[in-house]
């Protein structure tokens, strides 16, 4: 096929059409990987945390919770030993144990 | 206007190349949970995977005494549905909580955005727990629905997928469990600080 229209050419004689498909092609391989480090990150995991939890705070009646009153460092600690205490009361190993349904246990054995 | 030409061909060219790039996966990902909802079908299907052959003994005790396990787990069935809902209401309340420390912290002006990272976190895991605690409900319901006088083969199978599906299930409690302890001193601490200055 033949040119009628002569293309652009840069002054060192490159092809200006490509020279912009070249850059083109870099720039989506850039985005490509900044992309992909970002999604293996920790930044990204903390960024779905936090997201996560914003659509939760959406969903969750406020007025169920105690909102104004004021909170100091010893209330933060006696939550923090209740806390504690709760999941101590927890045992899933225990509660979820393999034990539970062997052949045996199952008196199949 | 040739020229023209070749440039609009070479523009729709890369904007396709783009869009393909830049078009989500999941748009084109199949749905991987099985439409096969019928018990039946998925027993008989495990059994081919797995390959269960059972020997004539294994068989005969399996059909004398199956009976007796589906009702053991039956009541294994009634304690973990109260295990799960035991967990889902801990966790949820507890997110109820740092939230609720959150907004009455921001009302007096100091930051709590800690808690947020926790209640994320938690969320995740409650999900996941949730994932599992189903599925080791179908194992269940497999396990206890299924005729295993005439097809010992699928009782057996079903209780295959539910060691499996419990052992899962202990993961993702303990996933959640270690959440908590890896995070309620470091936030907390923090909190406290701004707290007392």
């Amino acid at each position: 096929m033949i040119d009628f229209v002569q293309q652009p050419q840069l002054k060192n004689g490159i092809n200006l059409m490509y020279a912009i498909g070249l850059a083109v092609v870099v720039a989506i391989i850039m985005v490509f990987v900044t992309t992909a480090l970002f999604y293996k990150s920790g930044a990204y995991t903390t960024v779905k945390q936090i997201q996560t939890a914003n659509q939760y705070a959406k969903t969750i009646d406020k007025d169920s919770l105690d909102v104004t009153s004021s909170i100091n460092a010893t209330d933060i600690e006696k939550y923090a030993q209740s806390i504690n205490s709760r999941l101590n009361s927890i045992n899933d190993n225990a509660d979820f144990s393999l034990e539970e349904i062997t052949d045996k246990n199952l008196g199949l054995y | 206007m040739l020229q023209l030409f070749k440039m609009i061909t070479r523009l729709v060219l890369i904007t396709i190349a783009v869009s393909v790039i830049f078009t989500p996966l999941y748009a084109f990902a199949e749905d991987n949970i099985s439409t096969a909802n019928n018990r039946e079908e998925r027993l008989t299907k495990a059994v081919a995977e797995q390959q269960i052959v059972l020997d004539d003994a294994t068989k005969l005790t399996i059909q004398n005494r199956c009976i007796t396990s589906q009702d053991i787990l039956k009541g294994i069935q009634a304690s973990s549905d109260l295990l799960v809902r035991k967990r889902l209401d801990l966790y949820s309340d507890i997110q109820k909580e740092l939230q609720a420390i959150k907004l009455r912290m921001i009302k007096q002006g100091a930051d709590a955005s800690e808690t947020d990272l926790l209640t994320g976190k938690l969320q995740q895991g409650l999900d996941n727990f949730t994932i599992q605690a189903n599925s080791q409900g179908t194992a269940l319901d497999d396990a206890i629905g299924t005729d295993c006088v005439q097809k010992p083969e699928q009782f057996r199978v079903a209780l295959l997928i539910l060691r499996v599906q419990r052992v899962k299930l202990l993961d993702s409690a303990a996933n959640l469990k270690s959440i908590m302890n890896n995070s309620i001193n470091s936030i907390f601490d923090q909190l406290k600080k701004r707290l007392v200055i």
